[in-house]
């Protein structure tokens, strides 16, 4: 009968202007998307998608994606912990610390870590010495850049999660008995789920995409160090057909997952 | 297939450029002549300082410089950055803004370079020539096939006979500098003129001339460009003597 | 076995020091105005609040002692806590949540479910609605959960805070009757927090008037009614009320003297049932008979009978049964005459408290 009301009245409460905005906001993520799709060589698609280079880039990139993801869960959730519920003072240090790497240019991190963990470093050289592993330009080196870019979006989001609980059920498991470790296991961590699985999404997708650290702290060989960004950083001086292609597939890949995912993930939508 | 319009995009990053340039605000209403200049990486240091006595012989005019790595030069060129001068580190390079764009006159050479070995101060691995590089205590990293110096660098290798087993393919002479300053790899192959800004921290190891690789470096002005004069009196100015001495302090060869 | 409590404790504007005893069997309810410190009293006790002085024991163990700096974690005192808002874990089934304590100490899975399941039937939660999560249940539900969680580990003592206040009307009825019946059956010393007169008679043996962190009055209902200490437990159990200072035995209310052979000195609370008030048109007389004028400010009509608000330097409330209104001009703004019945007027020593002291005794 009034389309326009009805509309109006399935969009809630949201003001128009606000509306304009987060279209715009929408419109400016999807273009960019849209010119990849446009320029993208569809005829030659498969055919370069399906290259030696690009698979091993790919399967290159989830490994150590995953990896690093699982990384910082097994040391990101103690971190986030300590962060949110400890009585440390040295919290608040911590919490700039922790967030420095989303501040500091990939590139500049990755040198830093060359200083840390490199052949030289504070850390990599007694390493190197005393039992002759070194890092950079090894895929544990790929993994471990990717870890430390993503895993400050993995703590912030779960210490999110953790400040925002309610501390009391940690105190009324307490009653009935149970450890402070299984408070953390079975009351904690289940409510905090929501925030786990943002925490862990998050650094997933920052370290699929993570590029600057990487190149620096591992390098950039075929098959053993050169993820997906780096083999689209090398094509685009190469051959940008394939460097679009490559951007296509990882966001499409990207995209399947977030999709896969959406119930156990957003659970509200 | 049709190309969505980019030249939007260069207009704002020219504004953008021309707002943060003090200089010119502060010379008032003297209008300046500027030409857009990209130069291959490798050319930074050179090119900053051919641009400075090339404004001091032409008052009115103004060198806008952008280094990248030619390969991400060539793709910026061929998406339509609005380029008066380009200078390439390579010929191949050089041909495919010839195919892709619209050039005014030909492609001249004006400078070459040739490929050292460089390693950490004092030579600890003593490296003695391109044959050491395959020894297995040896880390070496060389710029990736598809930048110049890492095609210069396989183009000797092969001459040599040497197989090497590159750590990295690293997307710049700079990068491979950078991990030998650090310590991380033990030897790499640079251009002459990288090593010359580095000597500080790192020493040279010559490769046989036999087996050297010259890279050639071609200049040319672009259709694209709105200020045809100033690209052409440029590309003068960096094949005369005075630009050729310059060049030379920079390690540079004449052609 | 008894609980010994005796609490000092900041936490922030409350400063809390109160100290009473819970004998094994009894249920002591905790009385008093929000913000008086009853559920930091209970949080300590289950020991989620740490004291700054003071010592706790249970049938002579001492679970904490502030000079000592000894204290046993929550988790070792065997405390069943029923919280506000029941707390059950939203992520955790119904019977989960109530095999929780057992599994926490220790039972084995399958026997920790079968006692939960019997528990929660005890209750009254269907088993239809075991595997439920708690965010599934209705406020009297969850409630019975809550004491079902709270009991299922048979915990020493029983700490109750606010167990009926997430309840609507119609439910509460029940409820307080199987709480009751729950309580009686658990041997050990049991503290209620409770907010609501009807709820601390219903379920408990003795009451304990918290205010502003301190223990004000202890005893049964009767205790109270007969001899209220602060104007707050007169209001509560529905007495009206003055401060007062007996000099000498002589006692004066708005100036004038009310008694003369007071037996107790000093500060006192003055306490008369609305019951003990009468209204007349005329002066009334008589030897036990303090009267004066004031101006009508209110009517309530009850069930009872009729509740008139009087103003003037003794403002009180009498009620008057359906006889007693019969004549009068109970309009507000008329005045009348305002009597006392002497030998109903109740004196107990006031329990003055840190704060509001000193101007009370300016307003007399």
């Amino acid at each position: 009968m009034n389309p326009p009301r009805r509309q109006l009245r399935r969009h809630g409460s949201l003001p128009v202007p606000l509306l304009g905005l987060a279209f715009v906001a929408a419109a400016f993520f999807l273009l960019p998307l849209v010119g990849l799709v446009w320029r993208a060589p569809w005829s030659r698609f498969i055919d370069l998608v399906t290259g030696h280079d690009v698979r091993s880039a790919l399967s290159l990139s989830l490994q150590c994606s995953l990896a690093a993801t699982l990384l910082s869960l097994l040391f990101g959730l103690p971190l986030a912990a300590w962060l949110a519920l400890g009585q440390s003072r040295l919290r608040t240090s911590l919490r700039v610390l922790v967030t420095l790497p989303m501040v500091l240019p990939p590139v500049v991190g990755g040198v830093a870590m060359l200083l840390a963990y490199g052949r030289n470093g504070i850390v990599g050289a007694p390493v190197d010495h005393w039992f002759g592993v070194a890092l950079p330009f090894t895929r544990a080196g790929v993994i471990l850049a990717e870890t430390f870019v993503a895993m400050p979006f993995f703590v912030l989001t779960v210490e999110g999660g953790l400040r925002s609980l309610d501390a009391r059920y940690g105190g009324a498991a307490a009653t009935l008995g149970a450890s402070p470790w299984r408070v953390f296991r079975t009351v904690t961590l289940p409510m905090i789920a929501p925030s786990l699985k943002a925490g862990l999404l998050v650094a997933w997708a920052r370290a699929l995409g993570e590029f600057g650290a990487t190149i620096t702290f591992a390098g950039n060989l075929a098959g053993e160090t050169r993820t997906m960004p780096l083999a689209v950083y090398v094509a685009l001086e190469t051959s940008p057909d394939l460097a679009i292609v490559s951007s296509l597939l990882l966001v499409v890949i990207a995209a399947c997952v977030l999709f896969l995912l959406r119930k156990q993930w957003f659970p509200s939508s | 297939m049709k190309r969505p319009p980019s030249y939007l995009l260069w207009f704002v990053l020219a504004a953008v450029s021309a707002c943060s340039d003090g200089e010119r605000e502060r010379r008032g209403l003297l209008e300046r002549q500027s030409v857009l200049v990209f130069a291959a990486a490798s050319l930074t240091a050179c090119f900053q300082a051919l641009a400075k006595d090339f404004e001091a012989l032409h008052p009115d005019s103004k060198i806008d410089l952008h280094f990248a790595g030619t390969p991400q030069l060539v793709l910026q060129v061929r998406e339509g950055a609005p380029v008066d001068v380009f200078a390439s580190a390579d010929e191949a390079n050089m041909r495919r803004v010839i195919e892709n764009a619209k050039v005014v006159g030909r492609a001249s050479v004006f400078a070459r370079n040739r490929l050292t070995i460089v390693v950490a101060k004092g030579n600890p691995k003593a490296v003695r020539g391109l044959a050491d590089l395959a020894r297995a205590d040896l880390r070496v990293v060389l710029c990736g096939p598809e930048v110049p110096a890492g095609r210069y660098a396989r183009q000797a290798l092969e001459k040599a006979g040497v197989v090497v087993r590159s750590l990295s393919d690293e997307p710049s002479v700079q990068a491979v500098v950078n991990k030998l300053r650090l310590g991380e790899v033990d030897a790499g192959l640079v251009y002459v003129t990288d090593w010359a800004s580095a000597q500080e921290d790192l020493d040279a190891v010559a490769v046989a001339g036999e087996h050297n690789v010259t890279a050639a470096y071609p200049i040319v002005s672009l259709g694209a460009g709105e200020n045809r004069t100033g690209a052409a009196l440029f590309v003068d100015f960096v094949l005369s003597s005075a630009g050729q001495a310059l060049l030379q302090r920079y390690g540079f060869s004449s052609p | 076995m008894s609980l010994d409590v005796d609490i000092r404790l900041t936490r922030g504007e409350l400063v809390l020091d109160a100290r009473f005893q819970v004998a094994a069997n009894e249920t002591v309810a905790l009385l008093g105005p929000n913000g008086a410190g009853k559920t930091s009293c209970l949080l300590a006790i289950a020991g989620l609040l740490a004291l700054d002085g003071g010592r706790i024991s249970l049938s002579g163990r001492v679970l904490e002692d502030a000079s000592s700096g000894f204290f046993v974690s929550p988790s070792a005192r065997h405390a069943g806590v029923v919280f506000q808002d029941h707390l059950l874990f939203p992520r955790l089934t119904v019977i989960e949540n109530v095999a929780y304590g057992m599994r926490s100490r220790g039972r084995p899975r399958r026997e920790s479910l079968e006692l939960a399941a019997s528990w929660l039937e005890r209750v009254g939660i269907k088993a239809a609605q075991h595997r439920s999560l708690p965010s599934e249940l209705s406020g009297g539900q969850a409630q019975r959960v809550a004491l079902a969680r709270a009991l299922a580990p048979a915990p020493l003592m029983a700490l109750l805070d606010e167990p009926l206040a997430a309840v609507d009307a119609s439910a509460r009825v029940d409820l307080r009757r199987e709480l009751r019946a729950h309580l009686a059956s658990f041997d050990g010393p049991r503290v209620l927090v409770v907010h609501d007169l009807a709820d601390a008679l219903a379920l408990s043996d003795r009451i304990v008037v918290l205010e502003e962190g301190r223990v004000v009055q202890s005893g049964s209902i009767d205790d109270l009614l007969r001899a209220p200490r602060t104007r707050y437990v007169a209001d509560l159990v529905g007495l009206n009320s003055f401060e007062a200072v007996v000099v000498n035995g002589v006692l004066r209310l708005a100036g004038e003297v009310l008694m003369h052979e007071c037996e107790v000195e000093g500060e006192v609370l003055v306490a008369v049932h609305p019951r003990a008030v009468a209204l007349s048109e005329v002066e009334p007389r008589g030897p036990d008979i303090h009267a004066w004028r004031a101006p009508i400010l209110g009517v309530e009509t009850a069930l009872e009978g009729t509740r008139v608000q009087v103003g003037g330097s003794l403002p009180l409330v009498a009620e008057l049964s359906r006889d007693g209104t019969r004549g009068l001009d109970l309009r507000p703004g008329q005045a009348c005459w305002v009597a006392i019945d002497k030998t109903a007027v109740r004196v107990a020593p006031r329990r003055a408290l840190t704060r509001g002291t000193r101007e009370d005794r300016e307003h007399l």
